[in-house]
């Protein structure tokens, strides 16, 4: 679905934030890029759609050259979501705001009608359609940036840091989302730091550093891989941690889930 | 990709700390030589002006900022080739000759001025700036407002891009249609950008509160601007400078 050949950017011409990164990206594929702050998850993630060109390289999105596309034409295929929806709500009602990019792609009105009433029923906005975006608390301001790119059903979903400043309850929330999208043979590619969520929702996991990919494999084998992760500058989930402490009493180290880790721990309890 | 420009025009306002005789005058020194270029730049002529100009550059260099003039340079070019263009089309003067060195003037005020603002803040750092207008006598709160106005400049540059970036993603065309319609196509990333800057400022007024803004009246700094003996001399020699352009020009003894 989407391709990284020896991929190189740079902003200024000088320094490259990616440096010969090459990935390939399934179709139905759960990814989650993690690294340290300034890694270059951001710049890869913009790559997806066009916003960001490679300097060097190609990246292909299910079989073109974004080189050759546009923003807009790349959006229909692969829907980003910002980290920040402020930086995206603009209009005078939720309804509006999630209507704007179908009425963008050219949608006939009876279809856009059906998708932002089915997404804002999804997402429980609706009771808010006619309020304005800005009118909404931090959690539903966040839920409506997710729905207003969900509403075209584009068929990649790319998500940059999508827990940050989101209490535990938008968390889980925002897991089941993914779930659904999982179901619905979605393609979903996540830049986050936040290592429980990976734990939870992500098969594959690509670990970033300093531009380059020096890491890419299941979620099971990065992210107990605590050595690695620690060279990088992250911390294995606080589950993973847990089972390396208890290793000694005969707990496997390789736990991602509470539900491994509830299992494991009524197996040597009983032993 | 439409690519905000604007935020190469905005290098000429980030200060980075250096150790050269520019950084080390009295800020208001360089207001001074703010001032008297802002004023004789109408009264120069093509030629003088070009003068003038490599004077500047000359400072640029000393000040190890030359390569900063030159990025926000490039972004202001669109604009220097429209004034030009409008100046040309529009001018009263009769000859072609005359019409191209007039319009060549008036883009070259712009590239003057804005080099000119550049020595002043490429080598002053905003804490200097604020104590060197307080000891001229206009009130600290308006001084804070200035440098942060020109503080987050920059900062609302980047928040720009991001909306722009989040609004494409989102289908919006800036480029296509009408007038009206491209018009129209701003508000998506207006409206984001007004509210931030809104939440922005009322965060930054908050964090000042906090720290004890406004608590004393009277208000002391720990790096008092002194003026020396060089901020004599090269005031002297900005004066010199642009006095002899200025009577070059008047006595009309260029050709354009």
């Amino acid at each position: 679905m989407i391709e990284f050949r020896n991929v190189y950017f740079s902003y200024n011409g000088k320094r490259y934030v990616l440096k010969n990164v090459s990935l390939e990206i399934k179709r139905g594929e759960a990814v989650a890029v993690i690294g340290e702050n300034g890694a270059g998850k951001t710049t890869l993630l913009k790559h997806l759609n066009g916003l960001l060109k490679p300097t060097k390289g190609a990246v292909l999105v299910g079989g073109k050259d974004t080189r050759k596309c546009s923003v807009a034409e790349l959006s229909r295929t692969v829907g980003l979501i910002f980290q920040n929806p402020n930086h995206q709500l603009f209009a005078e009602t939720v309804w509006d705001e999630v209507a704007f990019a179908l009425r963008n792609f050219n949608y006939p009105s009876d279809v856009i009608r059906k998708r932002v009433e089915y997404v804002l029923r999804l997402f429980d906005l609706y009771e808010y359609k006619d309020r304005s975006p800005y009118e909404l608390s931090g959690g539903e301001r966040k839920r409506l940036a997710i729905a207003s790119v969900l509403a075209y059903d584009p068929e990649v979903i790319a998500f940059d840091e999508p827990t940050i400043g989101q209490d535990y309850y938008q968390k889980q929330t925002l897991g089941q989302y993914i779930k659904l999208l999982k179901t619905q043979g979605k393609t979903i590619v996540t830049v986050t730091h936040d290592m429980e969520f990976v734990a939870e929702n992500f098969e594959k996991v690509v670990l970033l550093s300093r531009g380059e990919v020096v890491a890419c494999g299941s979620a099971r084998e990065v992210l107990t891989n605590k050595s690695l992760l620690e060279k990088h500058g992250l911390l294995a989930p606080q589950l993973t941690e847990l089972a390396y402490e208890l290793s000694d009493y005969g707990f496997p180290r390789d736990i991602l889930t509470l539900e491994e880790a509830y299992r494991a721990i009524k197996r040597v309890l009983e032993v | 990709m439409p690519r905000i420009k604007v935020l190469q025009l905005l290098e000429a306002f980030s200060f980075k700390k250096e150790d050269t005789v520019l950084h080390k005058l009295d800020p208001r020194s360089k207001i001074a030589f703010e001032i008297i270029v802002m004023v004789a730049v109408f009264f120069l002529s093509l030629t003088t002006s070009i003068a003038l100009l490599f004077f500047i550059l000359l400072l640029h260099y000393k000040a190890k900022t030359l390569d900063k003039v030159k990025r926000s340079l490039y972004g202001s070019l669109p604009l220097l080739a429209l004034i030009f263009l409008l100046n040309f089309l529009f001018s009263a003067k009769a000859s072609l000759l005359e019409r191209a060195a007039y319009s060549a003037t008036m883009a070259l005020r712009l590239v003057i001025l804005l080099l000119a603002m550049g020595v002043l803040f490429l080598t002053t750092s905003p804490e200097e700036l604020s104590a060197a207008l307080v000891k001229m006598g206009i009130s600290y709160d308006i001084a804070l407002a200035l440098i942060l106005t020109i503080r987050f400049i920059p900062t609302l540059a980047r928040e720009a891009e991001t909306i722009v970036d989040a609004q494409l993603s989102r289908g919006l065309e800036l480029e296509k249609g009408s007038f009206l319609k491209r018009l129209r196509n701003m508000l998506p990333i207006l409206i984001p950008l007004i509210v931030l800057s809104i939440e922005k400022t009322d965060a930054v007024a908050a964090s000042m509160e906090s720290r004890c803004f406004g608590a004393v009246k009277k208000r002391t700094f720990y790096k008092e601007p002194t003026l020396k003996k060089a901020d004599i001399a090269f005031v002297g020699a900005v004066i010199l400078v642009v006095a002899a352009l200025c009577i070059i020009s008047a006595l009309g003894l260029t050709p354009l």
